[in-house]
């Protein structure tokens, strides 16, 4: 009795029997199926696009992949310039304050660490990057922001080596200390330090060139900058995650005609020669007369382009290119190149030299006391005298002498791809309007300025038969991806004819080579045949007086019967000494004799003694 | 063939057709193939699901691992090769062939091939043909790129001569221009004078 009553009681239950249990079943599966559906529904229908983002933007990490700056090379393959990998060390002050641990569930070992991890990653860093301990620790403990947040970005330091940062990486994980990272931060590398740097130029801090050819082909020497993008969770990256790569395209690479050797010496002889005179400064063009190539260009003081810094601002450019000055004597060979090739004088031309000559209201005189004297227009040359310059140069109009030194490149930009050719640095050219006197000075260099570059040029192309090359630093570039970079260039152009050519060499041979020559400079190099010129300007101060100091300067060439190198050297303001054939000449014929073997030019097999005559 | 073409045999009606329930099929003994089949289906294939994940997984940690060591040798690479560039830069050469009494020699001479004639005169440098080639005072180079040390033990041990001035000065004596002192007194060259 008693269990049937059990029985009976237990259909009372809701659920007692089988068919509500399968209803009770269904209708809470369907309420589940209804929930999930509905919240499907929410997220693939209605807000689908920004929940799909939202997935994606949490997962998906991206880093920029540095592009490497080109590399520059010298005409043999000797490396200028090129990027090394290195870093910004950067530290997460909050981070390091409970050196990465959670700082609500720290043990006490774990605190005791913390508290000294500040000091122990001060003390690493001073032993790899240098600097003071006090300095780092003042980064490593400002936990806050000005804001009041965590403060988690110091920078610590910039363009450290990969290497270096490697190593101390390596130290800071040995010991456990936490909160130290990096981010890439290439670096410039001039191997060769101060070799050069006038050409080269530098970059700034953000890799960008700031100077020389590092600012001019920048374009092309920085490259385009990568990105990678992947999916990434707390354990790492996803391995079938999404992934794009943008590769990076590296800078182009550049091979200049500079030869780091030559430049070398040329640096070197020209810092002698600018200390031995006390001079301001000084510069010095080496060029292939047949191509226009230079070989080498240096200007003293110069800079590190690893650390253009420490120098003085008015050091970091390239005075060969952008200083322009009054050349002095050494425009005489212009001067004779225009009347040569005008057909109004030959070397034989007899010139009678009075002791002084009246140009405008006042009289231009010789560098030395002399009565009349009966020189031909290469003993004028040889000689260097003014008078008998203008007495030359008065026979040709004043058009024709401006559009001469325009052909020769004179006040214009040479086109040599490095920057500063502009404004005053173009030198000043007298147009064809000129004044008397005006054309008088500047047949012998006064009245008008060039740049080293532009001289050099033009003595090249009137000993190179006449024709006209545009100078070039650079050889060839190249793009990443192998395609070569073209360079606007000026085609080569007949400026006077071989024959003119020809006798400017003889003239200028003369001063070098003639036994009637009892100068300083008159002074051959054994087994070749050199032909020069000396220039000694008056500079002009602020007030345009005639007594700003002195630029001396030297042109060589050689070997005079087939001139294969040009060879200038300009001393601006010596003290000790101011005569071109004195600070100059020596530097000229020093690197004269050593270029011409080191390009495999070969003795003259006949040195023939010099008669032709400087008097009649 | 179909039974519609059957040939109909007479006599077959008089006999009483007996309908009887098709016996039951026993479905016990196929069902437990099929589930061990299943069974062994699913089983291998989240096996296999589980080892391919595990070895992409185990792959995906040697190749960062891999990736990090590739780092660290080109940065290895890198450190080497700019100390190499830096040894080898004309500059460093320069100093160091100075240092060791190599003097420039103006003097050249060369071998015409294959007629064997010599131009020039071979001449033995006495040390002061060129005085304006003295080298200046060696300032270090500051180089943002600190001196690397790499991991390895075998540091090159030639540690760059930096000594030239001394030899510098003994063997050029006082000259430094290469011209004779009086040489302005002697000469006038070319001024150029208003």
């Amino acid at each position: 009795m008693g269990k049937n009553s059990r029985r009976r009681a237990r259909p009372g239950l809701p659920i007692a029997s089988t068919n509500k249990r399968i209803t009770i079943f269904f209708v809470f599966v369907a309420i589940m199926i209804s929930l999930a559906s509905g919240r499907a529904l929410l997220l693939q229908g209605i807000d689908a696009d920004a929940n799909a983002q939202a997935a994606a933007a949490q997962l998906s990490q991206s880093q920029v992949l540095k592009a490497d700056r080109g590399v520059i090379y010298d005409r043999n393959g000797e490396v200028l310039a090129e990027t090394q990998p290195a870093f910004s060390v950067i530290a997460d002050p909050y981070s390091i304050s409970s050196n990465g641990y959670d700082p609500d569930h720290m043990t006490s070992d774990q605190r005791a660490k913390a508290d000294k991890a500040p000091a122990a990653i001060a003390e690493i860093l001073v032993k790899y990057l240098g600097g003071n301990k006090d300095d780092y620790l003042t980064q490593l403990t400002d936990t806050r922001t000005a804001d009041g947040g965590p403060n988690q970005y110091e920078l610590i330091a910039r363009k450290v080596s990969a290497a270096v940062y490697q190593q101390m990486a390596a130290e800071l994980t040995a010991g456990g200390w936490y909160g130290i990272y990096s981010a890439p931060d290439p670096v410039r590398y001039y191997p060769n330090g101060t070799l050069a740097s006038n050409v080269l130029g530098f970059v700034n801090y953000d890799d960008e060139g700031a100077a020389g050819l590092e600012y001019g082909q920048n374009q092309y020497l920085s490259g385009t900058d990568g990105k990678q993008t992947y999916q990434s969770s707390r354990y790492g990256t996803i391995p079938l995650g999404d992934s794009t790569l943008i590769e990076p395209v590296n800078g182009a690479t550049y091979t200049l005609t500079i030869d780091s050797e030559l430049q070398w010496m040329a640096e070197t002889s020209l810092a002698n020669a600018v200390a031995s005179a006390q001079a301001k400064s000084g510069t010095i063009v080496v060029q292939a007369v047949d191509t226009g190539e230079i070989l080498a260009m240096a200007t003293v003081p110069t800079f590190d382009s690893n650390n253009p810094g420490s120098a003085d601002a008015d050091d970091l450019g390239n005075r060969v290119v952008t200083d322009a000055y009054e050349p002095g004597s050494v425009q005489k060979v212009l001067t004779m190149a225009a009347l040569l090739d005008a057909g109004l004088i030959t070397p034989d031309t007899k010139v009678q030299v009075p002791e002084q000559i009246l140009s405008g209201d006042a009289p231009i005189r010789d560098a030395w006391s002399h009565g009349t004297l009966d020189l031909t227009a290469r003993g004028v040359l040889a000689q260097s005298s003014n008078i008998g310059t203008v007495e030359l140069a008065r026979q040709m109009d004043k058009a024709t002498l401006s559009n001469y030194l325009a052909s020769f490149g004179l006040g214009t930009s040479t086109g040599i791809e490095l920057p500063g050719e502009t404004g005053g640095a173009l030198g000043i050219l007298p147009g064809t309007d000129m004044a008397d006197y005006t054309r008088d000075q500047i047949s012998f260099g006064q009245g008008l300025s060039v740049t080293a570059l532009q001289e050099a040029s033009a003595i090249s192309a009137i000993v190179n038969g006449g024709v006209y090359h545009q100078p070039t630093v650079i050889a060839s570039a190249t793009t990443a991806a192998g395609d070569a970079i073209s360079f606007d260039r000026a085609e080569p152009r007949r400026v006077i004819s071989p024959e003119a050519s020809a006798a400017v060499v003889n003239m200028m041979e003369a001063s070098v080579a003639s036994p009637e020559m009892t100068t300083a400079d008159s002074k051959t190099i054994d087994g070749y045949r050199m032909a020069g010129k000396s220039g000694t300007a008056q500079k002009a101060d602020q007030y345009g007086n005639y007594n700003g100091g002195y630029t001396g300067s030297y042109v060589a060439v050689a070997p005079a019967e087939d001139p294969q190198i040009l060879v200038y050297v300009v001393i601006d303001e010596p003290v000790n000494g101011y005569y071109g054939g004195t600070v100059a000449f020596p530097t000229a014929r020093q690197m004269m004799m050593q270029a011409l073997p080191r390009y495999g030019i070969a003795p003259s097999t006949d040195v023939p003694a010099y008669t032709d005559p400087l008097t009649y | 063939m179909s039974a519609l073409h059957a040939p109909i045999t007479p006599g077959s009606d008089s006999q009483p057709t007996v309908l009887r329930a098709v016996p039951r099929q026993s479905h016990q003994l196929a069902q437990l193939p099929f589930i061990l089949f299943i069974a062994v289906l699913l089983g291998g294939g989240l096996t296999g699901v589980l080892v391919l994940s595990t070895t992409i997984q185990t792959q995906s940690g040697e190749l960062a691992a891999l990736q990090s060591q590739e780092a660290e040798l080109r940065y290895q690479e890198a450190a080497l090769v700019a100390q190499a560039q830096d040894l080898r830069s004309s500059q460093n050469l320069a100093d160091q062939a100075w240092a060791l009494g190599m003097r420039p020699n103006p003097n050249p001479a060369f071998i015409k091939m294959p007629s064997g004639e010599i131009l020039g005169v071979p001449t033995e440098v006495s040390g002061n043909e060129l005085p304006g080639m003295v080298p200046p005072a060696p300032v270090s180079v500051p180089v943002t790129t600190p001196a690397p040390e790499p991991t390895s033990t075998t540091e090159p041990s030639t540690e760059p001569t930096t000594e030239p001035t001394t030899t510098a000065g003994d063997q050029d004596g006082t000259e430094q221009t290469g011209e004779p002192a009086n040489s302005e007194t002697t000469q006038p060259a070319g001024e150029a004078t208003p």
